[in-house]
């Protein structure tokens, strides 16, 4: 006998030898296949379970910006996009820096410190680029985009619309000014003394002679900034003159000012519009940047003190203007008892 | 698609033996056997919609098996080196015919694969190239292992008091 035909002798017999109990081994292969079965659903359930668990939890982490520390103090800014610029108002100050059409508005804010950013738009979609920081956010209208904004280092970083938004698209540039926090809280606070305090405009009317705003002290005036250049102002000025002659006879004080204009055609331009009130010409703009009007036509209620009550922007001002003087006005018969 | 319970038990019962001999061959031990046997029919049940009749589920099924115990040694080969050196499984599967024993013990003390080769070989009855095709190896590489599995064995046989010596030998 060879040696293959002994191998095959050998494993023939411990084969044979070791035959099995099959009927109890089905009986465990059953309970093995039911286990398997149970193991299986159990691992289907855990990732059907962890799949549904991030689907709910991680948008809704994507869309709340991280907590801000409210509590030491990290300001808040209300940014807002417009055709075509910027305005940075501070929540809960006076103020608000705007720029634009070439005129960079400057938004300061503090080294190391979460600012809460406020996204809007007053039109179309823009967005807030700033290249150097890699951060980019869509303004859309109607619609409030929050963030945290963080710049770690003291210095100017630019930044610009980065939405196509209209002909003036690339004439909307910004600078955010990183400054050590106490800087930053000093530069906030003389800047809302500034703006808070009242304000004083003089200037020669288009229909000659000068004009003080000491004479409508005590009253509310209505400044409108406005040219003969601008479409909107034009088509805006209708509205605002039934509200003027509304309010006149209760005494609010109107005024327009005719901004980065020339004298005949700001005359003409207040003849063909029907303007019943003193229109100052403001040949070289200095009332628009002193007020950090970037866009006309913008309307401002000043109240009794020469403070700014109301800003609004745009030619349908008018439709809000009403509102806001009627309150103002209510306020003051309520100071004043009878 | 529903697995058919009854035809499958009918299959389970008529295979499950030889399957099991083929665990213990390549194994040596029962247990490890068994659980060689049971794995690979809970595998050829969860497929037999696809590998059942009219295909040949019997030869899925000893696939499985031999991928089975081939990871199995992958994992555990340190482990079974030092059983066999130490003759911790030595023990007798069953009471055998002395040369059927002598056999068996010169069997399990093959390298993995070459014992891989002989058991298909011989117990299974297969061919050098359907060996090759099961084991994913080239076929000079079965030729081989099997030609030297065989002349270890024709070795130990040639000189058993040789083999039983030195297995004395070691023993503590």
């Amino acid at each position: 006998m060879n040696v293959e035909e002994q191998v095959r002798a050998a494993l023939e017999s411990v084969a044979l030898a070791t035959r099995p109990e099959e009927r109890g081994a089905y009986q465990r292969f059953l309970r093995r296949r039911a286990r398997r079965d149970r193991m299986q659903a159990a691992g289907v359930a855990v990732l059907l379970l962890v799949l549904l668990a991030g689907a709910v939890v991680l948008p809704s982490q994507l869309r709340r910006p991280p907590a801000v520390a409210g509590a030491t103090g990290s300001p808040t800014v209300d940014v807002t996009a417009f055709q075509w610029g910027w305005r940075f108002a501070y929540a809960g100050t006076h103020v608000s820096v705007s720029g634009g059409l070439g005129r960079t508005a400057e938004l300061v804010v503090p080294v190391g410190q979460a600012v809460h950013v406020r996204l809007h738009s007053d039109d179309v979609v823009h967005s807030f680029s700033v290249p150097s920081l890699r951060f980019e956010r869509q303004a859309l209208p109607g619609r409030v985009t929050e963030f945290n904004l963080s710049v770690a280092e003291v210095g100017t970083y630019p930044g610009r619309c980065g939405t196509y938004c209209g002909l003036a698209h690339t004439e909307m540039p910004f600078l955010i000014r990183a400054m050590p926090r106490e800087a930053f809280s000093g530069w906030l606070h003389t800047t809302a003394n500034a703006m808070a305090g009242p304000i004083s405009l003089e200037g020669r009317l288009l229909s000659g002679g000068s004009w003080s705003s000491a004479t409508t002290r005590g009253r509310l005036l209505v400044v409108t900034l406005t040219a003969s250049w601008c479409g909107p102002c034009r088509s805006g000025q209708r509205a605002l003159n039934h509200v003027a002659d509304a309010y006149q006879a209760k005494g609010v004080r109107f005024l327009a000012v005719a901004t980065q204009d020339g004298k005949s055609r700001a005359l003409r331009f207040a003849r063909t519009s029907r303007i019943t009130y003193p229109v100052l010409l403001d040949r070289s703009g200095t009332i628009a940047q002193r007020l950090q009007v970037t866009a006309v036509p913008v309307t401002f209620v000043l109240d009794r003190d020469g403070r700014i009550a109301a800003r609004l922007q745009g030619q349908s001002a008018s439709r809000t203007l009403s509102a806001r003087l009627d309150a103002l006005l209510s306020g003051r018969a309520a100071k004043q008892p009878p | 698609m529903p697995v058919d319970d009854h035809e499958f038990g009918a299959f389970f019962i008529s295979h499950y033996g030889r399957l099991y001999a083929l665990g213990v061959l390549l194994t040596g031990d029962r247990g490890q056997a068994e659980e060689l046997a049971q794995d690979a029919l809970v595998r050829t049940y969860r497929r037999w919609a696809l590998v059942g009749p009219p295909d040949d589920p019997a030869s899925f099924a000893r696939r499985v098996l031999l991928n089975r115990h081939r990871s199995l040694l992958r994992r555990g080969v340190v482990e079974a080196r030092q059983l066999l050196r130490l003759g911790a499984d030595a023990q007798p599967v069953v009471d055998q015919p002395e040369d059927a024993m002598v056999m068996w013990s010169a069997v399990r003390q093959l390298p993995p694969r070459q014992r891989t080769v002989i058991v298909l070989r011989y117990y299974e009855d297969l061919s050098e190239a359907e060996v090759a095709r099961l084991l994913g190896l080239p076929l000079g590489t079965v030729k081989s292992l099997g030609r030297r599995g065989l002349g270890r064995l024709r070795r130990r046989l040639t000189a058993p008091a040789a083999l039983a010596a030195g297995r004395q030998g070691r023993r503590p």
